[in-house]
């Protein structure tokens, strides 16, 4: 090219130096051109900053945290002269979390001695107020609470609740759970530990805190590996937070900004608040444990105010890496950098050197892993859930944080599981079966509240409920309940009932001919003789006596809503219904005819403890008392003579129960149902293939029962106020006196006495024997 | 000598005649029909009348002052924490039907003191207490 002509004046060249060519003119347009790109650029870049900060904001301030609803058992109400023996109350104060000691100091502790149990019991907040602490004294004697005491001193408390047991949690789906604390309630011990370990400017930066970064890297050269972390709080709650766990440059640089964002919009007390709660701190099987109030009770069974400075010191430590340093797996790791956290507070002036040796000296004080709340009874949660579902949608009972107040019992949960594990061992090496099956149902028969739910055998596992779902013939379960209507229908106990063979129109009007278990006939039987003895054609008898028509009116006035074909083998249970639904049914018998709807769930508060929901106490009178007392008692004798007496040997001495037997054809279900004073339960016993069991009611779901009831109150002896235990010779279901050979006293109505004397009486009498004939 | 021997069958014959009225006997075993009077009209005879224990009576007190400061539906719910202590205690059943019908809701107020009725223990007051309550939702629509 061609030099252009050079100007008079000499410009000074734009490059340094000498020698150099000056920059042609034309590269000016060439630059003019850069500058586009760089203007979209640095649009681009502000509007991506909008959007992080945009991001920021909605995360930030809608709804943080999914928080699953804590769902509680019953609470034990201690009271004198509860029947209570300090094992289960022990047992109960373990799965509490309470801390066994010499001396309880902090709530949540307790020591036992020689009968006499010191317990200093944490405060709660139920639907219907607030439960304080306690420090209580109690002793016990002969399984029953002796004495309750305030063990400060004061007048002696007629009753304490304690706080309920956590038996699940309901998870939204990625199962992330939290113990949510406010910034006040974050200990400062907690706090400036934090600040001295993760971030010492944490107060004053701007979100990023590059002095820190420089400040690590020369750790980091120093020390030829990573040893320091240049990020902020901030930064760390945005990486928790918002983003995944890729770890990019790109992301590095989204920290950043969103930190910068974060810092800028909220406040530092904010922003460590959300931090506190959110920071991961291990892992329990599926489910994640985020936040100090969490963590603290997860490692250490303690309430993060409870927690000592050596705990807080590890809590701080393994927020660098919770599963590298999880003091369960990896002790010595841990208790190291617990130290290293230590040597930090004491060389920043947090805490006194003297008080970082002894904290360094301590052990790690880990609690042992609990069991997880969530998954230890499936069965009863579908229970929960379904009640639930009818008053909330499944989004609040997920994310909502509410507290849902259960009926559960767990100690009779426990009995009741354990009773299915070892009885169904034992049946399937006895009866040559296998594959067996169970359900149990127990319920308070006067409330309904439904105290224990067992779905199958396999106990924490989640998979077809039998209790709720597995629909099967009932057998002679269904015989106390026509019966019963016959009691109100001019039939007594002592009634006779004609049990003999007879052909009636079945299915498809074949004949159908029903036989006896043991295939004998056995002519005229009382009433009550039939149901204990469960004969089927006394029972076939009396069912078409009363009606098909009015026993199908019957079983609907009793609750059972199932589809009923009007067929004689109706009596004979040929009738399908879940153990829940014959649980309700039996309910009624259990309760002096009064119905209660089953329920599992008694209150709902939210996260904040204000009560939403109550379920109340229900009941209606649905069946007569008189008859059901006479059900009742007809029911004990099936238990003390009849098909049930094999529970004898199982039960305590005096201990007076009642109970129905139940089979279905070819022993394919094993079926007992009864009640106690205080509780009424049934059990199923079969193969899920319906293939036949090898099991008589007698020989599998009895046995099971029996083991749930052992511990029940005994059946009180009063009758209401017009029935009368009179003297009866069963075979003629005439009058008797207690000389009479055979003569039982039976319940019967007054006014409905037979009328006539049975010989065994009339011979002592021959005065009033000469004139009776006249009349 | 003969007078008293007709005197002494007379004795005998009307004494024959005052035990239970004697019809025809009815065929053994065969029903006889007849409607049962309602539960609560049954009168009871003196049973030892039940007693609260101190569980239960703080429950009640509790229970007591809830309803007289108006808050009805906390008074039900402590009077259900007795229960399930003492689920026998007639007292306890009376006061949730006093409670219910205090709400309005008559046809529980009913249920609950016919239970508390049908059980023994339960004294004269207690029974008529029931009896006006029962009464009283029969009236209400």
């Amino acid at each position: 090219m061609a030099p252009k002509p050079r100007r008079k004046t000499r410009r000074r060249s734009k490059t340094a130096g000498s020698g150099k060519t000056r920059r042609p003119r034309g590269s000016r347009r060439w630059l003019r051109w850069l500058w586009l790109p760089l203007l979209a650029l640095g649009m681009l870049g502000m509007l991506y900053t909008l959007y992080l900060d945009q991001v920021v904001r909605v995360r930030f301030e809608g709804k943080r945290w999914s928080l699953p609803a804590r769902v509680y058992a019953r609470p034990l109400e201690l009271y004198v002269g509860l029947p209570l023996r300090p094992e289960d109350l022990l047992a109960e104060l373990e799965s509490l979390g309470y801390e066994r000691s010499r001396h309880p100091e902090r709530p949540g502790s307790y020591s036992y001695y020689k009968n006499r149990l010191l317990l200093r019991t944490r405060a709660f907040r139920y639907h219907d107020g607030a439960e304080p602490a306690h420090y209580l004294e109690l002793r016990f004697a002969n399984g029953t609470v002796r004495s309750l005491r305030h063990a400060g001193g004061g007048r002696d408390p007629a009753l304490v609740r304690l706080d309920p047991v956590l038996i699940a949690n309901i998870y939204p789906s990625h199962n992330e759970d939290r113990i949510l604390l406010r910034r006040e309630e974050l200990p400062q011990l907690l706090v400036d530990s934090l600040l001295a370990v993760e971030d010492r400017d944490f107060v004053h930066h701007h979100g990023v805190n590059p002095l820190a970064i420089l400040r690590a890297l020369w750790s980091n050269i120093r020390a030829g590996r990573v040893v320091q972390g240049g990020s902020t709080l901030t930064q760390q709650l945005v990486k928790n937070f918002y983003l995944s766990h890729e770890r990019s440059l790109l992301r590095k640089f989204n920290e950043a900004i969103m930190a910068l964002s974060l810092d800028r919009r909220y406040s530092k007390d904010a922003i460590l608040e959300a931090y506190a709660n959110e920071i991961y701190l291990g892992q329990d099987g599926s489910r994640a444990i985020h936040g100090f109030g969490l963590a603290s009770r997860f490692y250490f069974k303690r309430a993060l105010a409870d927690l000592d400075l050596p705990r807080v010191a590890l809590l701080v430590g393994m927020i660098k890496g919770p599963s590298h340093y999880n003091p369960r797996s990896h002790p010595r790791r841990a208790k190291q950098r617990r130290d290293l956290v230590l040597d930090v507070l004491a060389r920043q002036g947090m805490v006194s050197e003297e008080r970082a040796r002894r904290a360094k000296a301590a052990p790690l004080g880990v609690g042992p892993k609990g069991g997880r709340p969530a998954g230890r009874y499936p069965a009863f949660m579908q229970l929960v859930r379904q009640q639930l579902l009818r008053d909330y949608r499944e989004e609040d009972l997920n994310s909502e944080g509410l507290s849902v107040f259960t009926t559960l019992d767990p100690h009779l949960q426990a009995a009741a599981r354990d009773s299915v594990t070892q009885r169904l061992k034992q049946m399937e090496r006895s009866a040559r079966s296998d594959k067996l099956e169970a359900a149990v149902v127990v319920a308070a028969g006067d409330s309904g509240e439904v105290l224990a739910l067992v779905g199958g055998r396999r106990a924490g596992y989640s998979g077809f409920n039998r209790a709720l779902d597995a629909v099967r013939p009932i057998g002679s379960l269904v015989k106390p309940l026509y019966y019963l209507d016959a009691l109100s229908a001019g039939y007594t106990p002592a009634s006779l009932l004609r049990d003999q063979a007879v052909t009636l129109k079945g299915a498809d009007g074949k004949p159908w001919r029903p036989r006896n278990f043991d295939g004998k006939t056995h002519g005229r039987v009382s009433l009550h003789e039939a149901l204990t003895r469960s004969h089927n054609l006394a029972s076939v008898d009396l069912g078409m006596e009363l009606g098909l028509g009015r026993v199908i009116r019957g079983l609907r006035r009793l609750g059972v809503e199932r589809n009923l074909r009007p067929l004689p083998s109706l009596l004979l249970g040929a009738l399908s219904m879940t153990p829940l639904e014959v649980a309700q049914v039996y309910q009624v018998l259990a309760a002096g005819g009064f119905r209660a709807p089953l329920r599992a769930v008694r209150e709902v508060t939210d996260a904040q403890g204000r009560p939403l929901t109550r379920y109340p106490l229900a009941i209606e009178p649905v069946a007569d008392a008189r008859a059901v007392y006479q059900m009742g008692w007809m029911l004990q004798q099936v238990v003390e003579r009849g098909t049930g007496r094999g529970l004898k040997a199982q039960l305590p001495e005096g201990l007076r129960l009642a109970g129905k037997t139940g089979t279905s054809n070819d022993l394919r279900d094993s079926w007992f149902a009864g009640f106690s004073d205080d509780r009424v339960a049934v059990v199923w016993v079969g193969r899920d293939d319906n293939a036949p069991a090898g099991l008589t009611g007698a020989a599998g779901a009895m046995r099971v029962w029996g083991d749930i009831m052992g511990d029940a109150r005994s059946l009180q002896q009063q009758p209401p106020g017009d029935v009368r235990m009179t003297w009866i010779e069963p075979a003629t279901g005439l009058l008797a006196d207690a000389d009479c050979p055979g003569a039982l006293q039976v319940p019967l109505v007054r006014g409905t006495e037979p009328q006539r004397k049975a010989d065994c009486v009339r011979d002592g009498d021959p005065v009033s024997n000469f004139f009776e004939q006249f009349f | 000598m003969r007078i008293v021997s007709i005197l002494l069958i007379s004795l005998v014959v009307l004494q024959a005649c005052g035990t239970g009225g004697r019809d025809r006997p009815a065929p053994v075993g065969e029903h006889r029909p007849g409607p049962r009077t309602p539960a609560e009209a049954a009168p009871a005879p003196s049973v030892r009348p039940y007693r609260s224990g101190p569980a239960a009576q703080a429950l009640l007190d509790k229970a007591r002052a809830q309803q007289a400061s108006g808050d009805l539906d906390a008074a039900a719910a402590t009077l259900e924490r007795a229960l399930r202590i003492e689920r026998r205690n007639p007292r306890l059943w009376n006061r949730l039907a006093q409670v219910r019908l205090a709400q309005g809701r008559t046809a529980e107020a009913a249920s609950f003191a016919a239970k508390s009725n049908a059980l023994p223990g339960a004294d004269a007051a207690l029974r008529r207490d029931n009896q006006r309550i029962l009464a009283k939702a029969r009236t209400s629509p």
